[in-house]
């Protein structure tokens, strides 16, 4: 949330803070505190005490000759450059962006006592020496199943693999309840 | 099926501004239909900040080649992260700045690293070139002393500084709060002086206001 904009009077520690933070130049000062800051630079430029005019040419001084140094260093980007990130970025990976969290955050309420489950009834069956389809067992306990399939990496498999609706769980069939 | 219905949303509102061009959607907006796998959004938000992602990790590095690499890390990862992102009132810049500045760190903390422009530009020993040369040496002393500060310092001068960031947003992209990141600035500021001066580079303007 941006601040409101500071109407009291400031004082002058103040605005030698902002000059040792942000610099001579208002544009980098607090957008809320701006006016009041320059309004008091104003203030004791012209009519501040002997004291308080040392105060502040000291700090600015200090806050302006740094600003002039670094404004000399350029660092402009060349265009090629960015032409080559444009381009490096043009073919983004094939796989579509993970769901969101939400998302991931109903597939978990709804597929993890399934995954127990199964990971329950996978258990019970080398008990009683029945074969079990390793591509239906959660394996390491994750919270969905993840579809093995011939041609896609592992990778791949966990990102398809992953059901919206569960029904990858359910047409596993050994897994429904 | 949420995000499906935010996505054609989102899609819908672009397509229906008088425009109706991608270029005209806002970064949050992008974001969202990249969210659903959306390449020309993508494409668009790249073309939009590459120029300043570079820049910032260029001026983090001083290394153009780290630099681009960095820069496709970070926007690979709003292409893997976009479904993900959450704004709760947080620009989408903020958290791409944050992004790069936090991979920046991770690289200069590899042995490997070397910014290779530190050695600076070549000398050059033309006569009538003695003033570039003062400059050029200046500026070298000042990429060294940049490069001397600990790595949240210089990030905090390059956002609030270079990048003209507002203090609350280089807070937000640092993770810090205003305050901290001014503590830090003041911090960045003086131990820059402090490393410049015993390069012998003047600091402090001569002439009072």
């Amino acid at each position: 949330m941006t601040p409101s904009t500071t109407t009291a009077v400031m004082p002058i520690e103040r605005l030698t803070q902002i000059l040792a933070a942000y610099g001579a130049s208002p544009q980098r000062w607090p957008e809320h505190e701006r006016a009041a800051a320059e309004s008091l630079r104003a203030r004791i430029l012209a009519a501040g005490s002997p004291q308080e005019r040392a105060m502040l040419a000291e700090a600015l001084r200090e806050a302006d000759g740094l600003d002039d140094v670094l404004s000399g260093l350029s660092a402009e980007v060349p265009d090629a450059a960015v032409a080559r990130l444009t381009a490096a970025l043009a073919f983004p990976p094939a796989h579509a962006p993970k769901r969101s969290w939400t998302v991931f955050g109903l597939v978990h309420a709804v597929l993890r006592p399934s995954a127990a489950f199964a990971a329950t009834m996978a258990a019970l069956g080398i008990v009683l020496g029945l074969s079990v389809d390793p591509a239906y067992s959660s394996g390491d306990g994750s919270d969905y199943t993840v579809a093995q399939t011939a041609d896609a990496s592992p990778a791949d498999a966990l990102l398809d693999g992953l059901s919206l609706d569960g029904n990858d769980l359910n047409s596993n069939g050994d897994a429904a309840p | 099926m949420l995000r499906a219905v935010d996505v054609g949303q989102v899609a819908s509102r672009v397509a229906q501004r008088p425009t109706g061009r991608m270029q005209d959607a806002s970064d949050e907006e992008l974001v969202a239909l990249i969210g659903g796998g959306d390449r020309r959004a993508y494409h668009v938000l790249v073309e939009r900040h590459g120029r300043r992602v570079l820049g910032l990790a260029r001026r983090m590095t001083r290394n153009l080649a780290e630099a681009e690499d960095i820069s496709q890390d970070a926007f690979l990862r709003v292409w893997q992260k976009a479904a993900e992102w959450q704004p709760r009132g947080a620009r989408f810049t903020t958290w791409l700045y944050r992004v790069v500045v936090n991979l920046c760190i991770d690289r200069r903390r590899k042995p490997s690293f070397a910014p290779i422009e530190a050695a600076g530009d070549p000398a050059d020993s033309r006569p009538d070139a003695e003033q570039t040369l003062v400059a050029v040496e200046r500026d070298r002393h000042v990429k060294a002393a940049l490069d001397a500060l600990p790595e949240r310092q210089r990030a905090a001068l390059v956002l609030s500084y270079y990048e003209g960031l507002s203090n609350v947003e280089a807070a937000g992209a640092l993770e810090l709060s205003v305050s901290a990141l001014e503590s830090l600035l003041v911090r960045a500021r003086r131990a820059l002086r402090q490393e410049l001066q015993g390069r012998g580079v003047e600091t402090a303007t001569k002439e009072e206001p």
